[in-house]
This record gives structure tokens, sequence and C-alpha cells, in this order.
């Protein structure tokens, strides 16, 4: 059986997080993504995160070659260097969106129509293709040129104002939430419009901002306001009728536990597997709506207890009983997960100026179809020749042309020269 | 038929948790026919969730359900009697695809696993959307929202460097696992197109959060760096590349920017460190006197006329009557028969070809005669008996 996106072909116009995710998906699924990088290059080659050694054999030091981030967000993906500022390029580039399904940029919604590249103009070379933009704002309304990365959106779309301590100032997420889940959603919609595509014959624009991704999130909080005029604010880790609810310490520096007490059963198995403390029987505990009020004393009592323990042993000792209990794992944790390696969510794969280079799954696993993870993260304008002269047929002297006008790069330009 | 991208679709979905129904939603958006499977009396255990209009719960007023389940039908069905198997045998021919987050073991117990219901259709694409997957050694676990956030990693990376890790709100977790399941289903419809074959897909909430992490597993694979929480700034411990943070202003917070080029200089009127992304504590102290004297508002306003990445830590109220969600109509009135008016949030994303498709979410079996009887042909004799009996 081929991969689900076999003969698909899709053009990456993204940088950072979230364009480029969203084409990597679909090159996992078997599409051939063309990754098309300016003469700077992708920004996460030149910022985002620490170089990772260079493989010996690797010859010159190209730093710009080896960052985890940039690699690990474009693995998969032929490279190609294009100068759209200038027509040249511009021309090369129409001449791939003729022989292309999708088109993925997440610019400000008017780099695209700077550079003489919005929809319609797509659409004159190749009358059904699918672009999809991702931007912060959207594509239209009186915000759509404001700027702003994953951890703007969060903000913005009120995701960070509910995500603090119960008793504290806001707190953004994690990582760069925005650029992942946003980026996740494009290629939904690049999914869901290749099947219009297949049994309609028609391509269509996707405008996807990523504020308003992020709002389907918060739903419940926004309707709580329109329901009861009720303003929510952040709860942490607690539930708004359960507890004990939360995250308490083990023995160890930086190790907790998750507990998440579902009913009145589970709070009583919880009481068993702590020897049922004479605490745990007093009256302000006794009951649901008891342990809700005086849930500060709660999560005392209890992080009094795990305190002395072993959170591995907390957690299989719970879970035994039937109590929703997970340790906090920490990154280097979940690269050594159990589950984790049993789903095979990381791999490797070699590539030829890191050497061995970690590969991140899918988060499902399809037994009759294989996902294509064989292909390392390209180094700069890996494919240009592959690109110009193998898919586009050009000529010798006409990619000579390309170099000679600085249209197309080996190498990137500095940065400070743009 | 809709005139959305999927109009062409009818998927099943069984729905426990906000992932599985997430996912469901998104298919509906796109306008494919999403019939909810739910147990009768009780129903999908969402329409328990909160808020309640009043705060009073009730079966057909949870306004997270109305949220999760906007485009779906719904009719009830016990998959725990044999005729309740029976009928859902029918349907599954009549499919192409079913959504389900039973814990792994439950639906081959009933008879109706993924080999059972491909026998019935061979072209059917399963999705099972359980917290860690089918096999391996956390499959049996108990989990809850919290729980799994905390065994993904990304609870480590949400908080506070001196406070006990954070879950950041609701049920993300969810959200992003359903997202990536209604991927997966739409990867599997799209294999099928290709020979005509379906398949189980099996996948984890638990997967879809690892891709939260970002850089960090990536980082320590390379050089050993372990990224922890570190409240408003990036989890990574390389603090040379600060691109972004979270300062107090006059009304509350904004989420701000380095500069460049002077910008920074220009908006406070002062000299400022520009680059000072480097420089965290003396870039905090000279913003924040003059944040202080500003609302977030004005400074937002003019800090992206100059181009500067800023933006509002918008409060959940301050959201009804912003000027881009306005225009581009973000929310959406729906008329519900038993609540009344609600005002929801709309398409995640716009398919300009495509419309989203959002009615409101279905009664609790409220297309059992359309799809029972006038579908699959039951008479209405037949539908009041298994009623009565608690089939349906």
């Amino acid at each position: 059986m081929g991969l689900p996106l076999q003969g698909t072909r899709v053009l990456d116009l993204g940088r950072l997080i979230a364009g480029p995710i969203a084409a990597q998906v679909l090159g996992d699924l078997g599409a051939e993504v063309i990754k098309i990088e300016s003469p700077v290059g992708e920004p996460l080659r030149n910022v985002g995160g620490p170089v990772a050694p260079v493989l010996e054999s690797a010859g010159d030091d190209r730093p710009y070659n080896r960052r985890p981030w940039c690699n690990e967000l474009n693995r998969g993906k032929l490279d190609v260097v294009l100068d759209l500022t200038q027509e040249a390029g511009t021309e090369v580039f129409k001449r791939l969106v003729r022989i292309s399904d999708i088109v993925i940029d997440n610019f400000s919604p008017r780099v695209m129509k700077n550079f003489g590249l919005d929809y319609e103009a797509l659409k004159r070379e190749q009358e059904n293709i699918i672009m999809i933009s991702v931007s912060a704002f959207g594509a239209t309304g009186p915000y759509n040129h404001r700027r702003g990365a994953g951890s703007n959106m969060d903000a913005a779309s009120g995701l960070t104002f509910l995500s603090g301590y119960a008793d504290g100032p806001p707190i953004r997420t994690g990582s760069y939430f925005c650029d992942f889940f946003s980026g996740l959603h494009a290629a939904f919609a690049a999914v869901t419009a290749l099947h219009h595509r297949r049994h309609t014959g028609r391509g269509q624009y996707i405008d996807v901002a990523m504020r308003e991704v992020d709002t389907t999130i918060v739903g419940d909080a926004l309707i709580d306001y329109t329901m009861n005029g009720r303003a929510q604010k952040a709860a942490g880790n607690r539930h708004p009728s359960m507890a004990p609810h939360g995250c308490y310490p083990c023995t160890g520096d930086e190790r907790w536990i998750a507990i998440a007490i579902g009913s009145e059963e589970e709070w009583q198995r919880l009481v068993d597997v702590m020897g049922g403390p004479d605490w745990a029987k007093e009256p302000q505990f006794t009951t649901s709506a008891k342990r809700l009020e005086n849930q500060d004393v709660l999560d005392g009592r209890l992080s009094a207890w795990t305190a002395t323990r072993d959170r591995d042993e907390v957690m299989m000792s719970l879970q035994q009983a039937g109590v929703a209990a997970g340790a906090v794992q920490n990154v280097k944790e979940v690269l050594d997960n159990p589950q984790v390696k049993h789903r095979q969510f990381y791999s490797e794969v070699f590539h030829p100026e890191m050497g061995q280079s970690l590969v991140r799954n899918l988060p499902w696993k399809m037994p009759r179809t294989p996902v294509s993870l064989e292909r390392p993260a390209p180094v700069f304008a890996q494919d240009n020749q592959h690109v110009f002269q193998e898919i586009l047929g050009m000529t010798p002297p006409e990619v000579e042309r390309l170099y000679e006008a600085e249209t197309t790069l080996d190498v990137p330009r500095p940065a400070e020269a743009q | 038929m809709s005139d959305g991208a999927l109009a062409n679709l009818r998927v099943l979905e069984i729905a426990h948790s906000p992932a599985a129904s997430y996912c469901g939603k998104l298919l509906a958006g796109c306008g494919a026919e999403v019939i909810k499977v739910e147990p009768p009396g009780v129903g999908d255990p969402v329409r328990a969730y909160p808020p309640f209009p009043g705060d009073l719960p009730h079966l057909e007023k949870s306004g997270h359900f109305f949220h999760l389940n906007t485009g779906k039908k719904s009719v009830t069905l016990d998959l725990d009697t044999p005729k309740g198997v029976t009928i859902f045998k029918e349907l599954v021919s009549r499919v192409d695809a079913v959504v389900e987050d039973t814990t792994p073991g439950v639906m081959e117990q009933r008879g109706l696993g993924p080999d059972a219901l491909a026998e019935i259709n061979s072209a059917l694409v399963v999705t099972s959307v359980t917290p860690f997957g089918q096999t391996g050694p956390y499959a049996g676990l108990k989990t809850s929202e919290l729980v799994t956030f905390a065994l993904s990693g990304y609870m480590d990376l949400c908080g506070l460097p001196d406070r006990e890790p954070n879950k950041a709100w609701g049920y993300l977790g969810e959200y992003v696992g359903g997202i990536c399941a209604a991927l997966a289903t739409m990867s599997g419809l799209a294999a099928r197109d290709q020979t005509g074959a379906g398949q189980h897909v099996d996948h984890a909430v638990m997967d879809s959060m690892l891709i939260l992490l970002g850089m960090s597993p990536f980082q320590f694979h390379y050089l050993g760096q372990l990224d922890r929480r570190n409240g408003n700034d990036s989890p990574s411990v390389d603090h040379s590349h600060r691109m972004s943070t979270m300062l107090p202003c006059r009304d509350g917070y904004v989420q701000v920017s380095k500069g460049s080029e002077g910008r920074l200089s220009r908006l406070t009127g002062e000299p400022m460190l520009e680059e000072s992304g480097h420089l965290r504590e003396e870039y905090d102290a000279a913003f924040t006197p003059w944040l202080m004297e500003h609302d977030k508002a004005e400074i937002v306003s003019r800090a992206q006329e100059m181009r500067l990445a800023f933006t509002e830590v918008s409060e959940p109220a301050e959201l009804f009557d912003d000027p881009q969600h306005e225009a581009r109509e973000m929310f959406e009135e729906i008329d519900h028969p038993v609540a009344g008016r609600i005002k929801l949030p709309g398409a995640p994303f716009k398919m300009t070809g495509t419309p989203w498709q959002s009615s409101r979410a279905p009664l609790l079996g409220e297309h059992n005669e359309a799809i029972y009887s006038k579908e699959l042909g039951y008479t209405g004799q037949e539908i009041a008996r298994m009623m009565q009996m608690g089939v349906l």
C-alpha cells in the first residue's frame, strides 16, 4: 500500500514553526515537500537555540546546517533557495506552482502580495491550486498586518491569561504552543482541501489565523462569559469540581507526582493507599464539596505524604489502586520512557553533518500505510540542482543565470546584509 | 449534503472525552455528516461539563458540549446490548469512518473491534483515540488531562522555575489530541481513496502532546541540555535568544518582543537596549516603568505601528468587542431549543471555497428517527420497543 499523500507535491514557504510543521506532516504522509528558502535562509538556521556538534567527516563547518530546531521542523523536505524579491525568483516559483498541489506560507499577509504571489496570481498558474496561509490575526480585518509569534497569539487569544497558577499572574504555556497547534490545523485543512479536490477537481484558498485556532481551546471559558457573565481566571492544576487535583512534591530534586481524583470512590482509594490517616477522616475532607472548599489545607496534607515518598512508587501504588496519577516527566525521561519507546515515537536517521539525528514520528500508527521518515533534514540549498534541472527541466545555462543574479545561492547570505 | 469540503463523508463518533469530540467537530465543520452514538439516558459524559446557564447542570445545556459538538447529529444506542451491536454494525456498513475513544479492548469485547468492523466494511477507517495508544506498558493506565499532561513532559515546561509544574488552561492536551486524531482520520481516508482499503488508526493523545515539546528533546539529544519551565520566557536553557516575554502594564499585561533598529527607543522616547534579549534583567527594568504608565491597547497599537510584535494578554471578556474578531465574525450565535440563544467560537480556520458548517450541537438522540427509521427502515413500533428496552 502506498503512502496516503503519495503523488502530492507541496511548496513550503513556511518559516519558523507553524508553516514548516504543517508541511512536514504532509511530507511524513508521503507528499513531496519542497522547502523554499530565501537567500539568508530559514530564520531558525541563524537563531533559535544552540548548534549541534559537527560530525568529523562533514568537512567544512556550516553551523547553519546543524540547528536542532531548524532540522527537526524541516526533516524530510527537499531544499531549494529562491530570492522571491527578484522577478527571476518568482518566475521559477510560478513554474513550480504549475506542477504542485499545495502552497503553504506563514508570512504576514502582505508579503505574498508584494511578491506578486497571492492566491489570484497562483491560480493563474494553476486553476486548482490549494493555498494555505497561516498568519497571526488572519488575512483580513483591521489587525491583519499585526505581527506576532506563537507566544503572542497565545496571549491575544486569552490562553495565556487563563494559564497561570490559580493565585498568580498569567503564564504562557511551555514552548510555542500556538505555533504547533495552528500548524497542525493548517495540515488538517490541507488534507481536507485535498480530499475535496480529489472529489470535485477544485482547489481553494485557506486563511488560518493563529489567534482563531487558539480561541477554540478557551471556548469553554468564553461561553461561560456569554452564558453567565463570569470572567474566568487561571485555575492552574485545579479542577472546577474535584479535589485533590494537583501536582505534589516527592523525594529528590524536581520530582513531582500529578494526582487527579475524579470521584468519591477514587478519593477513598487514595485514602486507602495512604494507609487511612486520621486527617483524611476530618469533617473538612469528607465530601467532594468540602475537599474543594478546603483544598489549600488538603493539598498541604497530601504534599506532606508524597514528600517522603518516591515519585515512581507513588505512581505505581496509586495506579494499582485505580487512581489517575502520573509522574511529571522531564524531557530526558520522556525520551527514555517505556511507552514512548514502545510506540517508537522517536527514531534516528543519519544526517551528513550531524550524524545520527533524532526524528519525531506522527502521533498515530497506521499499520497498513507506512510513514515516510527516512530523509534527514536538508542542508541549505541541498536540492537546487535536482529541483531546477530534474523537476523543472531547466538547462545548465538557465541555472547558471540564477546563480549569477543571486536568485539562488549555495551558501546563505549573511543576515545583516539584508 | 453540505457544501463543506468533506460533504461526501459519513462518520460515526463514540466520544467520552474532548479529544474524540473535537476530532468529530473538525470533520463536521468541514462538512462531513458526523453521527454521535451516545449511551441512552446520560449521553456523552461531556454533557456534564460546565459551564451551564446559572450553573445548573443539565444534559442539554452544557456550554462545553455545545462548543465541541457543532454540526453533528446524535443517536442513542446501548453498545453493551446484542441489539445495539447489531444496529451499530448496520450503521458501519453505511459510513466511511468510525472515531472512537473507548478503553483499549472494550470495542473488541463488544464484537465491534477493528477486525470485526472491517469484515462488514473493508473500506472503513477506524480511528481509536486513547491517552497512550492501544498497546504498551501505559495502555491500561488510568489518566486525566492533568495526568497525561504530566507524563507527556509538557507540564515540566509550564510554570515558574521555583514552583510546581503547572497545567495550562482546560483541556489543552485533549484538543491537541483532537486535531491530530482528525488529521489521522483524514490520512486513513486519503490512503483509502488510493487503494480502496480501510485500516485501524491507533492514535495517542500523549504522542500528540510530545509535539509540543518543540526543540527541547532535540536539544537534549544533541547537546545534553535539559530544558525546564521558565515562567514567561522560553523554556530553553539558552537565554541569549529570548525573543519575547510577558510584562505588566497599567491595566494588565502585554506580550512584548525584543526590538531592533531603535524601535523600542522610539516607542518609549527613552534610550532602550534594543537587542536586549541577551540582557533580560536590564531589559525588563528599563521597560517596565514606561509600560506601567500605559494601557495595553495603546502600547500594542503604537508598537505594532513600528512593526514590533507586541500583543495584549487578553482576558476572555475583552475578546467579544475585539474589532478583528468582529470583522472576521469569530463568534456565532446559535438558537438552541433548550438553552436558548448561545454565542460560541466559530471556525478555527477559514476555507474560502468550502464554508465551515456550524449548526448547533444535537439533543441527545435527536436524530434517532431520521437514522433508525428513515435510513435503516425500523418501524415506529420497533423503535418504541427498543427505547423501552433501553437499547435506544
